[in-house]
């Protein structure tokens, strides 16, 4: 029997963007940018793993806006021209470095890596990587949740049960429909957990979710395991607390690993630092520069003068950043040993994008640390959750604390004075997508057509993303746009129902607009 | 130019259509309320105790605190619709009304709001602890078709077989000791 467990779970999310109307739209590269550097990179990983035997668990959650977005065949098309674009970038590149060898051979690695990312997206995956993903789910190795449907903040749209209950029910759905069953976790949007959202979690067979540390360690009563075990709340969710170390070694700006002076710098990229005009076709349209991805410099510590980035010596460093995560796991069992009556679990969740878009090495230390723990399973065990209940289903009773993974570790990162202007229209908007789902038990044609899509404005106006980047103070015209746009369609639709005047042009153009859920039922906003 | 902008009616307008309070915590400590009084509140309330008691008296939330049963009142500026409030109570459970207060006997209340916990902040010290078998706890329970046996329980005969008071299980004991 193995010492102690370990679940790695990965939070992969970005918010629903999509902008039919316009080709060339910069927050579409959000997800560009982590289709190259984190989705293609995960998924060669695990299947390297895979195809070398090596036996792995990694749990991922795919959130909804996400798995919509990567099987939308528009993103699937424009993904294809963002990369030939890079492609066309990193072949000038190696061109104009051909006198500076220390750059010369990260231009040529570039292209090798978009050269691959576009054979792999096109031959590989057919351009799905939510079908990759269900393929790898297969294995055993990786087991896949769900997340909120929009990445809704829970604890703030509760005022509203209907909400959440539709937050869930939607997500589960989508899963469904993706991956042919329903999902045995939810990672709660920014680990947002208040009781109140258990009943809804339970309805849709959901067993366990992912909270913060103290959403653990401040249950009542206080549980005697700590983090080191999950709990099991009085309605009978089983809650895992996120290990409070382990996530400091990846997390922390101080001393976490992606801050190694090796690593790849992610500010320094060449879309800042070339010449304006040879940079011109590969920035946006309007001029405006970008981080174009290509970045030649290392962190090389507390100084602007940064030195040029060698991927051999990255590469070495993420062999030792593993071992040091394991060798500290490992001293944590010896403590625990003499303190618990069996083998602690070390639950470390993060999100995806950090591996491969901001910690540029993040997917090969990942690689190495499932590796190394292949070769140890007598002292720590990797696992996945719904694994570690059906092998410890004797769990303590407790309830959870009302927590987040955010700042201060509560609610304050979604509601300040950036952005409470929100709640007041969201709460508002709640109660009239009840109302007329209520109103109208069983609509047909065009009125069950302006439902639906009601409800789909209302989901996306409630996703978490826009009151935190409200407050991260960066791209906020952006979310209060989309904020506004949303509960605009939605106040639209729910008089022109009220008023019996719907537009069925205007609503095809907002359909075709904001295409997320296509078989969504707006009656799982009926009243509760 | 984004024509949906002008599409919308009051979502965006400030118009109050009713009376309305909110709460949610922002941490253990600080409380955000919002609110709304209606324009039909206003003019019910001037055409009952006229505009001067309106224009002189205080909007004001009480907030009480259902876990040691106390409350207190605060004043609030007649064109806010929102604030954050330290209440330094964590684990507490909150309610809050939005009302007029007339005089120091006479409050008015137009709306009370949701109820909410404020987040613990510290681990709690208690000692008994329970658990449960999870796989074999998910089932139970699960196959009752507990619609079906409440069909069977009639309020009225229900009402009968109510537990009797210690007084009655008394009266019965000595009424079987007499026996």
């Amino acid at each position: 029997m193995a010492k102690g467990f370990l679940a790695l779970v990965l939070h992969a999310h970005l918010p629903f963007v999509r902008h039919p109307e316009q080709e060339d739209f910069l927050e579409e590269r959000w997800l560009f940018e982590a289709i190259s550097e984190t989705y293609l990179p995960l998924l060669q990983c695990f299947n390297s793993l895979n195809e070398e035997g090596v036996n792995f668990k990694v749990t991922i959650s795919l959130s909804p806006p996400l798995i919509s977005m990567l099987t939308d065949p528009l993103l699937q098309d424009r993904y294809l021209n963002f990369i030939s674009k890079m492609i066309h970038l990193c072949e000038r590149e190696v061109e104009r470095t051909v006198n500076q060898p220390e750059f010369n051979n990260l231009a040529i690695m570039y292209a090798n890596k978009y050269k691959h990312d576009f054979d792999s997206f096109v031959n590989k995956y057919e351009k799905n990587l939510i079908k990759a993903f269900g393929i790898l789910q297969q294995t055993g190795k990786v087991e896949i949740i769900t997340c909120a449907a929009t990445h809704g903040f829970l604890p703030l749209l509760n005022l509203t049960p209907e909400s959440v209950r539709a937050q869930i029910a939607v997500a589960v759905q989508v899963f469904e429909k993706h991956f042919g069953s329903k999902p045995k976790g939810m990672w709660l949007p920014e680990c947002g957990y208040i009781p109140d959202i258990e009943k809804y979690l339970l309805e849709n067979g959901v067993d366990y979710i992912l909270i913060e540390s103290h959403g653990v360690l401040f249950a009542n009563p206080r549980p005697v395991y700590g983090t080191f075990a999950p709990i099991v709340t009085p309605k009978g969710v089983v809650a895992f607390g996120r290990d409070i170390e382990s996530s400091k070694q990846v997390w922390s700006a101080d001393v976490g690993y992606p801050g190694d002076y090796d690593y790849r710098d992610f500010y320094r990229d060449i879309g800042h630092d070339l010449d304006f005009n040879y940079i011109n076709p590969y920035i946006l349209s309007d001029g405006k520069r970008i981080n174009t991805g290509i970045k030649y410099y290392k962190i090389t510590g507390k100084t602007q003068h940064k030195l040029p980035y060698n991927p051999v010596v990255a590469s070495a460093k993420t062999e030792y950043h593993a071992s040091d995560f394991l060798s500290n796991r490992l001293k944590h069992i010896d403590f625990l040993e003499n303190n618990m009556d069996k083998p602690p679990l070390f639950v470390c969740p993060y999100d995806a994008e950090l591996f491969g878009h901001w910690w540029y090495e993040g997917p090969e230390w990942l690689y190495n640390l499932l590796k190394k723990l292949d070769k140890i399973p007598d002292e720590l065990k990797p696992v996945t959750p719904s694994e570690y209940i059906n092998d410890y289903p004797i769990i303590q009773i407790a309830s959870p604390c009302s927590s987040s993974w955010g700042a201060n570790g509560y609610n304050e990162v979604w509601l300040n004075k950036s952005n409470d202007w929100i709640y007041s229209h969201l709460q508002k908007a709640s109660e009239r997508m009840v109302e007329i789902a209520n109103d109208n038990p069983n609509a047909e044609g065009l009125v069950k057509e302006a439902l639906n899509q009601a409800a789909r404005e209302l989901l996306l106006a409630q996703s978490s993303d826009w009151a935190f980047i409200m407050k991260a103070d960066t791209m906020v015209d952006y979310a209060k746009k989309r904020t506004n746009d949303h509960l605009s369609r939605f106040t639209k639709i729910y008089y022109d129902i009220k008023e019996k005047n719907l537009d069925g042009t205007w609503l095809k153009g907002i359909q075709w607009k904001d295409n997320i859920f296509p078989d969504i039922d707006y009656k799982v906003y009926k009243s509760i | 130019m984004n024509p949906d902008y002008s599409l919308a009616k009051d979502s965006f307008s400030g118009k109050n259509i009713k009376d309305q309070i909110w709460i949610v915590p922002k941490d253990p400590y600080i409380l955000y309320i919002y609110f709304e009084v209606s324009t039909e509140t206003h003019s019910n309330f001037e055409s009952v105790f006229g505009y001067y008691l309106w224009e002189n008296s205080h909007l004001v939330l009480k907030l009480i605190n259902l876990s040691n049963n106390t409350y207190k009142y605060l004043k609030v500026t007649p064109d806010s619709n929102s604030i954050y409030l330290n209440l330094d109570q964590p684990n507490s459970i909150i309610r809050a009304e939005i009302g007029k207060m007339i005089s120091n006997e006479f409050y008015i209340p137009f709306a009370g709001s949701n109820v909410i916990c404020m987040p613990n902040n510290n681990i709690i010290k208690e000692d008994y602890v329970h658990f449960e078998n999870v796989l074999e706890s998910r089932n139970i329970g699960k196959n009752v078709n507990t619609d079906q046996i409440y069909e069977k329980f009639k309020f009225n005969e229900v009402s009968h077989y109510l537990a009797p008071s210690s007084v009655d299980m008394f009266m019965n004991m000595e009424k079987i000791n007499k026996d």
